[in-house]
């Protein structure tokens, strides 16, 4: 059985399409912003272009050489492999070269070599591969911690390198114990905080406490027993109208108004026998309210001025300065903006042209999509990246053995999260945070990862009726 | 094995779907329907342009404009905008700059100084004047990337007034900490004289405008509509009190002289001029590229042209001195202005011998003492005041002394509206008695007090106030030079509405004032048709001759204009400084001096003519 792993017939055709399909929209837009007059060729290898070309041909012999090794390779030196980067990733500490404040690339001379690019399908196999060990299961707290640490271990490390940016793509592996049945509260949880972390940031405390008083209104009127509609209307006006004196002197009194019908509502519950319900609400109130008020104030004391800037920068632009901090998301949306529906075409949108946007052919590279092909091109690259995105997840599902179903979500994981972040970054809505479009963005150690990583698993999943 | 969370696939799949429709809305809402971005082809970035508000003018009383404010260009450049085929000996030539400077002014070390971007513009040429820029914009068009931003600098209508209107200057590192980062390097902040203190007021506020580029560095249109755009707002415009025309012909008297004149108007405390001599044109330090040079020519020369003397130079006042002490004996009841001395020419005490001069009448009373400055009298006189409450009780005497002084605006620096005053001096008893030990000392030791000697010093402004409280009959209104700012009531200005009282009883100035227009109507110094009152004193300076002084107010009955000055150097007080008065006294109540009687105009070529600097020096 094990010979049919080769057979070309079992490898997911519609996959490598989509794969190749990205790539060369990458290499065409990295074309159309470096080209010039001056090396006008694709072959040219003293410019971008041609740097990326020889990047997508050794990354199509990583991928050959994938294809080749025994599938059952990749689950035996699944630890080894970890093993081996979490190693590379401490050495970088001490070995690497300092780029712009942060320690985490090897210079081997004729090409530089980032570790934490190569975390990233290690610690899926790792994890896959505890994951679908004979006594794991994560309704247990002690797999659940395991399975976490395969996780940060390599993100805390990488962090150490002061690469934020990459270390937090680790955490998109949470998707992965999702689907193996982490517990969907724990999720929920986090959504929360992080929503009313948002909150907190976006409005001053008080629209937000007005915010959390209404909710906790809604909640207790739904709560109890009869006089539903009336009571949540009536709350709800209260909340409007305090929410209309935001800025007058009045404004503690309705805020005490507020206070006070959320006290009825909650002596009503307790009445009706649905103290539980009750205190669950109002203690979750104040707990909201405490942190709303604690996000503020760790945002102002433990994040670096830097990093405060990148999240002004997303939630409150209004503070940062239009050539300041502000400037290269100005740019960057400007140039996507201007782009239309149709775009300025081909080599021809002027910002990206002459970089006008920073960071062009690496981080901002979607500004290239979005100011030369318009709208179409957007909607067109951003449903091609969802169509690839869901493949996997179906490639995942299709899978007999547990490691390669694991191993796909991990892939699609990540790669999710990078095409989130990075096309979010350039229109304003995620943080800017460095990191690269997967197969597109200029970078060769960038584009060999991202390749092995879904070569691993075409080579996996073309073994997928072979025996495990 | 079996698997429970089959459900959670669908979920995930959502999930992603959902996280790329967020993304395709706003693409659809930044490409699409924002209004920002439609309309706009070859957009490239965003611009800041400064609006710089135009600087407050300056009047004098009549409504003469004094400062007003120079067009003079900086050319800014965003660098990664030049384009590299530019003709340079063309754009340097049209600039009026060599080679060297262009490539000086563009070789920034973006990678690592802080204060320069690729993207963000700076300046590169600064003090462009407006004729040279108008050149340059012509074929401005021809260097992408290089653009101008108009400045105001300060011009000046009149020769005068240097040290009253002060400068602006570039600000330093200091100021912009100073000022919470308001001001930005490059910008132009009021350094000394009205344009410091009044500086809040003077410069308005900055203003913004963001504009979107094209690739050529053309403006494309407004950023945002316009949302983030601010209006400037101009500076306030000040009048000030100074009568222009006195003070330039103050200052053309005062040529080839050390000192310095002060005059107010009693009624006000308004300061009509304000004159320190030497002085400096205040042209040659309005902002251009030869103001550094001119500033270090000011700095090094020995006369010290930039320093104000009217508040900066303290002199021991010498005789006129006398009428303050009279009104504070007789409001303390030690001394009675119809009672006389006789004066045998110095006064005598324990077999020290203090010297006065031989007089031509008899002291028969305080308006002759005054008269004729008769130093026995107020050696006397003083210390009758010091030993009012007992000769071994000194202390109290003084200290009460002491107390009239200060409400006399003495001792301490009047807090008017340019700093830099000194305080001057007044010794207190804790100072005696740190010199000779406690309630060692008495009246005799402390007497050269009472000619206006020994340790007492003033400055010529708080002399000029010490005129107008004697022209007021016992109270004065601080001495300021800002009057009011256009259309607005400016709260700083408040302060100088304040009444403040001597403590001297109005009645008391009388018995003085016979004998200060006796002063006035003698010799070199009268004016036929204003009765004016008037003191004069020498200040015995040990470094070589002696300073002439003199403080007066005229005329005698509703006085308009007191005054005090010094001039170093010159001898006794009734040789340069009274005429020298009575020449501003005339030329501001009467227009100008009476062409007619040869007399005057024989004093005004004199004065004019007279050289204390050169030969003495």
């Amino acid at each position: 059985m094990s010979r049919r792993a080769g057979n070309s017939t079992e490898i997911d055709w519609i996959l490598v399409f989509l794969y190749f399909g990205l790539v060369l929209t990458g290499l065409l837009m990295i074309y159309s912003v470096s080209s010039s007059e001056t090396h006008p060729s694709l072959f040219d290898f003293d410019v971008r272009q041609g740097s990326q070309l020889i990047w997508i041909v050794i990354s199509m012999i990583a991928g050959l050489v994938i294809m080749i090794v025994d599938h059952k390779f990749y689950r035996s030196f699944s630890y080894v492999i970890y093993v081996g980067i979490l190693l590379l990733l401490v050495g970088v500490l001490f070995f690497g070269q300092e780029v712009a404040g942060s320690r985490s690339w090897f210079n081997l001379g004729f090409f530089k070599f980032q570790p934490a690019e190569f975390a990233k399908f290690a610690t899926c196999l790792a994890l896959a591969n505890y994951l679908s060990g004979y006594n794991v299961t994560l309704q247990t707290n002690r797999s659940r911690l395991t399975a976490m640490g395969i996780v940060f271990v390599p993100m805390g490390l990488i962090l150490l390198q002061g690469d934020a940016g990459s270390a937090l793509v680790f955490a998109s592996l949470m998707i992965v114990l999702f689907r193996e049945g982490m517990p969907a509260l724990l999720y929920l949880a986090v959504g929360i905080i992080g929503a009313l972390s948002i909150l907190a940031l976006v409005f001053d405390w008080v629209p937000v406490l007005v915010i959390l008083l209404t909710l906790a209104i809604l909640a207790l009127s739904f709560g109890q027993k009869g006089r539903k509609t009336l009571s949540a209307v009536f709350g709800l006006a209260a909340a409007v109208a305090t929410w209309q004196l935001i800025g007058t002197p009045f404004l503690w009194y309705a805020i005490g108004g507020l206070g006070a019908v959320i006290l009825v509502l909650f002596i009503i519950n307790l009445r009706q026998k649905n103290s539980s319900f009750a205190y669950l609400v109002t203690v979750g109130l104040l707990i909201s309210i405490g942190y709303s008020t604690l996000v503020n104030y760790g945002f102002n004391t433990v994040l670096k001025p830097h990093q405060q800037d990148r999240i002004n920068v997303w939630l409150r632009p209004s503070k940062c300065e239009p050539l300041g901090s502000l400037y290269n998301l100005n740019q960057s949306k400007l140039a996507i903006g201007t782009g239309g529906l149709t775009g300025k075409g081909f080599g021809n949108g002027p910002m990206t042209q002459m970089e006008y946007v920073p960071e062009q052919p690496t981080d901002f590279i979607f500004c290239t999509i979005g100011e030369e092909q318009g709208f179409a091109g957007s909607l067109g690259f951003i449903v091609w990246y969802l169509l690839m995105l869901i493949r996997i997840i179906e490639i995942g599902e299709r899978q007999r053995s547990k490691f390669s179903r694991l191993y796909a979500y991990g892939v699609a994981s990540i790669l999710f999260f990078h095409f989130m972040v990075n096309v979010g970054m350039t229109i304003g809505l995620m943080p800017v945070i460095g990191i690269p479009l997967p197969f597109i963005s200029y970078g060769g150690s960038s584009l060999l990862s991202f390749t092995i990583l879904l070569a691993i698993l075409i080579k996996l999943d073309s073994a997928r009726l072979a025996s495990f | 094995m079996k698997d429970h969370f089959q459900d959670r696939k669908l979920m995930i799949q959502v999930f992603f779907s959902l996280g790329a429709f967020l993304l395709l809305l706003r693409c659809a809402q930044l490409q699409l329907f924002d209004p920002n971005y439609r309309t706009i082809e070859n957009v490239t970035g965003v611009k800041e342009i400064t609006i710089y508000p135009a600087r407050g003018l300056i009047y004098d009383r009549d409504s003469n404009l004094l400062v007003y404010n120079d067009a003079m260009y900086d050319i800014k450049v965003t660098y990664n905008e030049i384009d590299e085929d530019i003709d340079t000996t063309r754009f340097c030539q049209l600039l009026g700059i060599d080679k060297a400077t262009f490539a000086k002014n563009l070789d920034k070390d973006f990678k690592r100084d802080r204060r320069y971007q690729e993207w963000v513009p700076f300046t590169f040429l600064r003090k462009l004047s407006a004729d040279n820029y108008a050149r340059f914009q012509e074929s401005m068009y021809e260097f992408p990337g290089f653009f101008a931003e108009l400045r105001n600098v300060r011009g000046y209508n009149f020769n005068g007034g240097a040290h009253v209107l002060g400068y602006i200057s570039e600000v330093n590192e200091r100021q912009i900490e100073a000022s919470g980062k308001y001001y930005r390097e490059g910008d132009y902040i009021g350094t000394i004289g009205l344009e410091k203190e009044y500086e809040e007021l003077l410069r308005g506020e900055r203003g913004q405008q963001f504009v979107m580029m094209d690739n050529l560095g053309r403006v494309e249109g407004a950023y945002r509509g316009g949302a983030k755009d601010k209006q400037p707002v101009s500076g306030s415009n000040l009048v000030t009190t100074l009568d222009i025309e006195l003070q330039m012909y103050g200052e053309k008297l005062m040529q080839n002289k050390i000192g310095s004149i002060v005059a107010i108007e009693p009624t006000t405390g308004d300061i009509l001029a304000l004159i320190s001599s030497p002085g400096y044109d205040p042209n040659m330090l309005s902002i251009n590229r030869n103001r550094s040079e001119s500033f270090t020519n000011l700095a090094q020369d020995s006369l010290k042209p930039l320093l104000n003397r009217a508040l900066t130079a303290q002199y021991p006042p010498g005789s006129t001195f006398k009428p303050i002490l009279s009104v504070i004996g007789l409001q303390e009841e030690v001394l009675d202005a119809n009672k006389g001395i006789v004066c045998r020419g110095a006064y005598y005490y324990n077999n020290r011998r203090f010297g006065c001069r031989d007089h031509a009448e008899p002291i028969r009373n305080m308006g002759k003492a005054i008269q004729y400055s008769c130093n026995t009298y107020y050696f006397q006189a003083f210390r009758d005041i010091i030993d009012k409450n007992g000769y071994e009780n000194a202390e109290e005497g003084l200290d009460k002394l002491v107390d009239y002084l200060h409400r006399f605006g003495l001792g301490a620096p009047l807090d008017f509206d340019i700093s830099g005053e000194v305080s001057g001096n007044v010794p207190t008893s804790d100072y005696y008695d740190k010199v000779y030990g406690e309630r060692v000392w008495r009246s005799p030791f402390i007497i050269s007090l009472g000619i206006g000697q020994g340790e007492l010093l003033v400055t010529p402004v708080q002399m000029a106030n010490m005129g107008a409280i004697i022209a007021n009959r016992g109270h004065y209104f601080t001495p300021h030079i800002a009057k009011s700012f256009e259309g607005q009531d400016a709260e700083v200005l408040k302060k100088y509405q304040i009444k403040h009282e001597s403590g001297i009883d109005s009645i008391h100035f009388e018995a003085i004032l016979d004998g200060m227009e006796a002063v006035a109507g003698a010799g070199a110094g009268r004016i036929e048709t204003i009765p004016y009152c008037g003191k004069t004193g020498t200040v015995q300076n040990p470094h070589g001759e002696d300073h002439s002084t003199f403080v007066a107010f005229a005329p005698r009955n509703n006085p308009q204009i007191a005054i005090a000055i010094f001039v170093e150097n010159s001898g006794f007080g009734s040789t340069y400084a009274k005429p020298i008065a009575s020449l501003m006294i005339e030329k501001y109540i009467n227009g100008d001096i009476d062409r007619n009687n040869p007399t005057r105009v024989w004093i005004e070529k004199r004065m004019l003519e007279t050289d204390l600097i050169t030969g003495y020096q």
